[in-house]
C-alpha cells in the first residue's frame, strides 16, 4: 500500500510537471502547423499569381489572428462565445478560391485537434460528449465551427497589441 | 454605435475573464497535483524508512521537477533561437513579392507581443 502511495505521488508529480510544460509547447506546435498552412498558401498563391486576390489577403488575415489568438483559446471560451448568439464571422471571401478553401479547413481542423486532443479541459468535454451519444464527426465540426468563429470574431480584438490596432480596432 | 461599442467591450471582457479564469483554474489544477503529489511522496518515504535521508530526498525531488524543465527549456529555448534566425528572411523574401504581405504580429522570436 506504502509503496503503492509512493508510486501514485511520483505519478501525480511527474504528469502535474509534464502538463505545465505542455500547455506551452502545443501553442509552439499549433502556430507552427498554422504557420506552414500559410506558408503553403502564399507560394501557391504566388505560383497561381493570386497573390492580391481577395480571398488569399481574407484567409491570409484570419490565419494570422488564429495564430495570434491561439493561447487564449480553450473550450470555455468558443462555449462561452457560443452562448452569445451574435452570430459568425464572415467566411464566404475565403471559400472563393479552392486553395484558399483548402488552407482554412486545414487551419480548423488543426485548431480543433487543438482543442479537443490537446488539452485536459478540451479532452474531457470531448469525451462526455461521446459517452452522451453525440455523433463524433458532427462534434468536431461543431468545434471548428465555434474556434474559428471565436477567434475571428471583433471581441477576440483584445489578444492584439493596443498601440498597433487600437483599442476598439476590429481583430480582422 | 456606442451600445453596440457597449455590447463588444462588454463581450469582450467576458471572454478576456473567461480566458483568465480558466488559465487561473489550469495553474490552481496544476499547483494543486504537484503539491499534493510532493505531500504523498515524502509521507511514504517517511513511512518506509525510519529516518528518511531528506537530502537525497530533497535533491530527488527537485531533480524529478528540473530535470524534465531544463530540457524543455532548452527545447523551447533553442525552438525560438531558429525562429528568430529564419521567420526574418522568410518575410524578406516574401516581400519582395508579395509587398502588402500581413504579419501574424508576433515578436521575431515567435513569442507574443505584450497587450498594453
Amino acid at each position: 500500500m506504502t509503496v503503492l502511495l509512493f508510486a501514485i505521488g511520483c505519478f501525480m508529480v511527474g504528469c502535474g510537471i509534464a502538463y505545465a510544460w505542455w500547455i506551452r509547447i502545443r501553442v509552439w506546435l499549433l502556430r507552427q502547423d498554422l504557420f506552414v498552412i500559410r506558408d503553403g498558401l502564399w507560394y501557391a498563391m504566388r505560383d497561381a499569381g493570386k497573390l492580391d486576390h481577395p480571398a488569399h489577403r481574407k484567409a491570409r488575415q484570419n490565419l494570422n489572428v488564429m495564430i495570434r489568438f491561439a493561447p487564449r483559446l480553450s473550450i470555455r471560451v468558443i462555449n462561452e462565445f457560443a452562448s452569445w448568439k451574435i452570430g459568425d464571422p464572415v467566411f464566404d471571401k475565403c471559400e472563393d478560391l479552392p486553395e484558399t478553401a483548402v488552407a482554412m479547413r486545414q487551419a480548423n481542423h488543426r485548431y480543433a485537434r487543438y482543442i479537443l486532443r490537446e488539452t485536459l479541459s478540451g479532452f474531457a468535454w470531448f469525451v462526455a460528449g461521446r459517452a452522451e451519444g453525440t455523433n463524433k464527426p458532427e462534434q468536431v465540426d461543431e468545434v471548428e465551427r465555434r474556434a474559428a468563429a471565436a477567434a475571428l470574431s471583433p471581441q477576440a480584438r483584445f489578444a492584439y497589441p493596443r498601440k498597433r490596432h487600437g483599442p476598439m480596432a476590429m481583430a480582422h | 454605435m456606442a451600445e453596440e461599442s457597449d455590447t463588444d467591450n462588454d463581450l469582450t471582457i467576458r471572454i478576456v475573464t473567461v480566458s483568465e479564469r480558466h488559465k487561473t483554474a489550469r495553474t490552481v489544477a496544476i499547483c494543486l497535483t504537484i503539491g499534493f503529489g510532493i505531500a504523498v511522496v515524502c509521507t511514504t518515504i517517511v513511512r518506509l524508512v525510519d529516518k528518511p535521508p531528506w537530502l537525497e530526498l530533497l535533491l530527488a525531488i527537485i531533480g524529478l521537477a528540473a530535470a524534465p524543465s531544463g530540457v524543455l527549456a532548452l527545447l523551447i529555448r533553442a525552438i525560438r533561437r531558429y525562429t528568430k534566425r529564419t521567420a526574418p528572411l522568410l518575410a524578406e523574401a516574401q516581400r519582395r513579392d508579395d509587398s502588402a504581405r500581413s504579419s501574424s504580429n508576433l515578436r521575431p522570436d515567435g513569442t507574443d507581443k505584450p497587450i498594453a
